[in-house]
């Protein structure tokens, strides 16, 4: 049996998530207080709209890109070894975060592209209204995300 | 003149939203609906670092990067079509309306469906 991947990299891997979801939780919540300003006729702020429709997408993404690339290590060492046995209630919280960052994904992608656009006020409205969702759904990642590493993380001592 | 700018760049907006709100539904759905059917996918076996294409089974196989990928696929397709129809069908309001409340509701129902199944396995 080969080791998962990146298992010698699981520590720093997991500590560059970590970062990277915090800034994208940052971004994504700028993302949402500046497109609901946006809507309600605030012009100076399109300029922050734009910026962050730019960086959202960027971080979110990577942030996603890096879960996933964790997630063999993830499901060798810490799923079924421990959470599986010791706390399947986490081990499902987990999934229910992997389905949410998934779901995530189109919503702020299309966040962000309509917030790179000038456009009417209900195109502005949907912007809007999907940041807030997609930021609403980036910090319950997060969070679940903290309190699944604080029963066991990948990197753990066996 | 100006005018005539900004109504093109609205209207190109408003298709740009319609039709990636329709590629956004057509993500949750084939996310949900995909792994219900039992479709076969393309499995990652972490223990040899292998691919394989089939029908997932319980074990220690990976479905999660398939299923993704078909619902990444879903959107690519979703939002492609509905831009060429939105070329001859211009989007109103009253459409990118209904497209927002469809991709919201299918992705609400979504999440809520996941934690549903994922937390009544648990008890």
């Amino acid at each position: 049996m080969t080791p998962p991947f990146l298992q010698d990299a699981a520590r720093f891997t997991l500590i560059l998530h970590a970062v990277v979801g915090m800034a994208a939780v940052g971004a994504a919540t700028h993302l949402a207080t500046y497109s609901i300003g946006l809507w309600r006729g605030k012009e100076p702020w399109r300029w922050h709209v734009r910026l962050f429709g730019l960086i959202v997408p960027i971080l979110f993404l990577s942030q996603f890109a890096i879960g996933l690339l964790l997630y063999p290590v993830y499901r060798v060492t810490v799923r079924v070894p421990y959470l599986d046995v010791k706390a399947p209630l986490v081990s499902a919280l987990f999934d229910i975060k992997e389905h949410c960052a998934a779901l995530a994904v189109p919503l702020l992608i299309v966040a962000s592209l309509l917030a790179r656009r000038p456009a009417a006020k209900d195109v502005r409205r949907i912007g809007a209204l999907l940041a807030v969702v997609g930021a609403a759904l980036v910090w319950l990642v997060a969070l679940l995300g903290l309190y699944v590493t604080s029963y066991r993380a990948v990197g753990a001592a066996p | 003149m100006i005018e005539n700018e900004n109504d093109s760049q609205n209207q190109r907006a408003a298709r740009l939203a319609w039709s990636t709100l329709v590629g956004a539904c057509a993500f949750a759905m084939v996310y949900v609906i995909a792994p219900a059917w039992g479709v076969p996918v393309l499995l990652y076996d972490p223990n040899h670092r292998l691919f394989h294409f089939a029908t997932p089974r319980a074990g220690p196989m990976m479905s999660y990067y398939g299923f993704l990928l078909y619902s990444v696929i879903a959107f690519l397709i979703g939002a492609a079509v509905a831009w060429l129809v939105s070329t001859r069908r211009r989007p109103n309001a009253e459409s990118l309306a209904t497209a927002i409340a469809a991709a919201l509701c299918l992705v609400l129902l979504d999440a809520t469906y996941y934690a549903w199944r994922l937390l009544s396995a648990v008890h």
